[in-house]
């Protein structure tokens, strides 16, 4: 039936290229797990926020994962059809705009009108109170 | 790819016997099994919004108790949004008619397909044994705290609406994959019927959205056994986040309702003005918009919820879009009219209805996306009567004009237009009769949900009840009509209405088991009514 | 090796040739794979908002997960995707014993991460961090600390769900290799199992640091 139609399924593997992303994939997660045991604790910088700055690269290091598992493992770097990383990467755009917007109702309840958080507190007062103390001292 | 002999017989005849409809793969046996379900469940859900409507005719207690009704009210949403109008037209009309306008030989998964007709029904029978285990009470969105109260009854409905999610899912997956790569030669994406354009649009969302029902309802499900404290207020959790996750698919979940729909009115208005319809382009792209915009605005169900004002503004900001794509949909289809030599038909009698119909419910929900009116609309209902201008007044209608447009094609007969005619014409008053009368009450404040109202809003309920009585009347009449022609020998020519699409033109009535009997190579666009005069 | 028994893969009825069949069922699984990460996204987003509503409850509880054994887990599960894509890859080359033996090698990974993921809950367990009422764990401040640990047992439970299916597909691969001769042609089942695999492992490398380094 397909024969005489020179067209082949999918991409060949490269064993040599796989080998080197698994080699990168490892390196990546001991690369987390070194920002995770970094001592910021010891270092004497207080006009930065070394803990934002941990977790935004545990965060690049993450993403960076995301994408060598999609391209290669997956395979979406082989794809040919444009659309199949459109429809596999759109869903991230939902998502993001899904935390976006959860955030624009969390993180701002009250931000106009004050009085509107007391009215509706879903927090417990106990809990505020674990927050201030969480706010003074860096754990 | 051997050629069996059968394969030429009509698809109704192939094989005979229950086994055979149940283990079949053939998309036209799983849409009709399809409509078959949710023709009962709709009946089901219907008769739920009779007895309901009934008790409201005095503001008193007449013969249902608290509990009951608030149990009616509750499985007539649940069983109308995820056992008919979410699979509905997808499932039914969508499962028949997407390969044979097409052109391809099946859907792209037949036993996917298979898959989730039987995930339909498992889901089915879970609603069932709620309904058998007690009194689901929570409403249709199962807001927490109050669904988190361990009732056994929302506990399986919460499960049976996890397994319809997933059937949603793969069959939009189907879909997409069908419309995607089974299109017959010819077979550009601008000569697509814009019934697969509004299914194509469905389905992404059912691909994406579906998903975050899921995780919802599982997150629920864990709340209740294991009180993990996300959305349970008393642990520590945010009922709000779990209206967020909620919204997030029914919100687009919405317009899974409605898109199909909007697909069905332009086959219905073309075919039967005989007319190119007017900017094709911009109602097959309207449906596309739609979807995306769906996705940004669930928030706007939660105005008065505790969500943030910020929030609050942006969503209300956001909804007023939703307006442009449904509008140049209505506009584009009140010119398709214009000038047309429409024949009303039956099914056109339906598809001038959801004209009218949308019109309404589209417009009411501007009104209900202005956040200052909403605080006073909110929870009224002027609120209920909206969504069923769009899931009843549009979906349903749309549904029902569908079904007797293609009513020949899958079956080989046709009925009788005169009781057809008349049946419409009463869906048509009882349905407005029964809703519009909710409009005026719910601007004047009257809560929805409640067992007792003022008794200065019993005309308008009592008028409403009339309404109902009036549509199941209609509706059981276009139904006796539809099931009486099967008695008949087959009679329905190939192409009754004079379409221009491949399922009227290409293939028998009924269709054989592939579809077709050669692949059809398709050569003009699907409403080019007035090069030949057809 | 391969036995003389095997057959070659025909086309099903519906598709008119291999590259039709293919690249549908391809597209397929990725829109199947979207829906997922949709699913394990909103999950994260859930995650990340209770982070935002309780930072002092997932401080307190963080230190309660062993980094060590999420590590182990973390190399289990890559390993397994790099095994997973050999054994496409000598799918392709008609390797059908190679196939096999990294088949079962991804199989053995996987049930080390499960065994590991069971060391974790029996600690929890034992310590009595656990979600909801059940929860009874010493020396806790914060309220609101059996919201991470039922967020930890949702999150990695639907998570561990998705091990077993992925494995539920290699045995699938292993018992299609004994029926059907792969060629360039047709390796799909390890393909889409490999594809799978790797999606396991794509929301692994987002909750593990969510739940294990963050917090």
């Amino acid at each position: 039936m397909e024969h005489g139609h020179d067209y082949q399924p999918g991409h060949t593997y490269n064993f040599q290229i796989l080998g080197r992303v698994y080699a990168g994939l490892l390196v990546l997660a001991a690369l987390m797990i070194g920002f995770f045991l970094m001592p910021i604790e010891r270092l004497p910088i207080d006009w930065l926020d070394l803990h934002l700055i941990k977790r935004l690269l545990i965060l690049a290091d993450a993403i960076t994962m995301v994408g060598i598992i999609a391209g290669f493992l997956m395979g979406l770097k082989y794809e040919k059809t444009k659309l199949n990383a459109v429809i596999f990467l759109s869903n991230f755009a939902f998502l993001t705009i899904f935390l976006l917007f959860v955030m624009a109702d969390i993180g701002m309840r009250g931000a106009m009108d004050p009085s509107f958080t007391k009215q509706l507190n879903w927090k417990s007062p106990v809990t505020e109170e674990n927050n201030k103390m969480q706010e003074a001292p860096a754990p | 790819m051997t050629a069996h002999v059968h394969d030429n017989i009509n698809y109704l005849k192939t094989s005979k016997g229950l086994k055979s409809w149940l283990t079949t793969v053939d998309h036209k046996r799983i849409g009709l099994m399809y409509l078959a379900s949710i023709l009962v469940f709709f009946i089901t859900g219907g008769l739920y919004a009779l007895l309901f409507r009934l008790e409201l005719w005095t503001p008193n207690k007449d013969f249902l108790s608290v509990d009951q009704y608030n149990n009616f009210f509750t499985m007539h949403g649940v069983i109308m949004v995820f056992l008919v109008v979410v699979p509905g037209i997808p499932g039914a009309l969508g499962n028949f008619v997407l390969p044979l306008q097409i052109g391809a030989k099946d859907l792209a998964f037949p036993k996917l397909n298979l898959t989730s007709l039987y995930l339909y029904w498992l889901g089915a029978i879970l609603a069932v044994i709620s309904l058998l285990a007690g009194h689901a009470d929570s409403g249709w969105t199962f807001y927490a705290p109050y669904s988190l109260s361990k009732n056994p009854a929302v506990m399986w409905m919460l499960t049976a609406a996890f397994l319809l999610g997933f059937s949603s899912i793969l069959t939009g997956l189907n879909f997409i994959v069908t419309i995607h790569k089974m299109r017959a030669p010819g077979m550009t994406w601008f000569r697509m019927p814009l019934f697969i354009w509004a299914l194509y649009a469905t389905a992404i969302m059912q691909v994406f959205a579906t998903p975050v029902l899921g995780i919802t309802l599982i997150l629920m499900l864990v709340e209740n056994f294991f009180h993990i404290g996300i959305f349970d207020p008393a642990l520590g959790g945010d009922p709000i986040l779990m209206q967020h996750f909620f919204w997030f698919y029914s919100h687009p979940a919405v317009y899974i309702i409605v898109v199909p729909a909007f697909g069905i009115a332009s086959e219905l208005i073309a075919t039967f003005s005989k007319k190119e319809i007017f900017g094709y382009k911009f109602i097959a792209f309207s449906s596309v918009a739609i979807t995306v915009i769906g996705f940004l605005v669930w928030g706007h169900h939660m105005f008065v919820a505790g969500q943030s004002e910020v929030a609050d503004t942006i969503f209300s900001f956001l909804t007023f879009f939703t307006a442009i794509p449904s509008a140049i949909k209505v506009f584009n289809w009140t010119t398709t009219l214009y000038k047309g030599s429409i024949e009303l038909r039956t099914p056109m009698l339906y598809g001038l209805q959801v004209l009218f119909n949308f019109t309404i419910g589209g417009l009411t929900g501007i009104i209900l996306a202005i956040l200052s009116v909403d605080i006073h609309l909110h929870d009224t209902y002027f609120v209920v009567s909206h969504f069923h201008y769009v899931a009843m007044g549009t979906t349903m209608i749309a549904f029902i004009g569908g079904i007797h447009y293609w009513w020949p094609k899958m079956t080989g007969r046709m009925y009788n237009e005169v009781v057809g005619k008349f049946a419409s014409l009463l869906v048509f008053v009882g349905f407005n009769t029964v809703f519009f009368p909710q409009l005026i009450m719910g601007s004047q404040g009257s809560p929805r949900r409640y067992y007792h109202y003022l008794p200065d809003f019993q005309i308008f309920h009592q008028i409403s009840t009339i309404g109902i009585i009036i549509l199941a009347v209609g509706l059981f009449t276009a139904l006796i009509n539809l099931l009486m022609s099967l008695r008949r020998a087959p009679d329905a020519p190939q192409n009754p209405w004079g379409a221009r699409t491949l399922e009227w033109e290409f293939a028998e009535t009924p269709p054989v088991l592939f579809n077709f009997k050669e692949t059809p190579v398709v050569t003009h666009g699907p409403y080019e009514f007035a090069k030949e005069g057809a | 090796m391969a036995s003389t028994t095997l057959q070659e893969h025909e086309v099903a009825h519906h598709f008119d040739d291999l590259e039709q069949e293919f690249e549908s069922q391809k597209f397929g699984m990725w829109l199947f794979m979207a829906s997922e990460i949709m699913m394990f996204g909103a999950l994260l987003v859930g995650g990340l908002f209770l982070l935002y509503l309780h930072p002092d409850a997932f401080a307190e509880s963080r230190p309660h997960l062993d980094w060590r054994l999420g590590a182990l887990n973390t190399f289990f599960l890559l390993t397994g995707g790099f095994t997973m894509a050999r054994a496409a890859g000598f799918a392709q080359q008609r390797e059908q014993g190679k196939v096999r033996t990294n088949l079962i090698l991804s199989l053995l990974l996987a049930c080390g991460f499960l065994v590991v993921k069971t060391i974790e809950y029996k600690a929890k367990f034992h310590h009595g961090l656990l979600p909801g009422h059940a929860f009874h764990g010493e020396g806790f401040t914060s309220l609101h600390a059996h919201i991470f640990f039922g967020y930890y047992f949702v999150a990695t439970g639907l998570h561990a769900l998705h091990v077993l299916i992925g494995m539920g597909l290699m045995i699938w691969c292993l018992k299609v290799s004994k029926r059907v001769q792969f060629t360039r042609d047709y390796y799909t089942p390890v393909e889409f199992a490999g594809m799978y695999w790797a999606l396991v492992d794509l929301v692994w490398v987002f909750l593990f640091p969510l739940l294990y380094l963050v917090g």
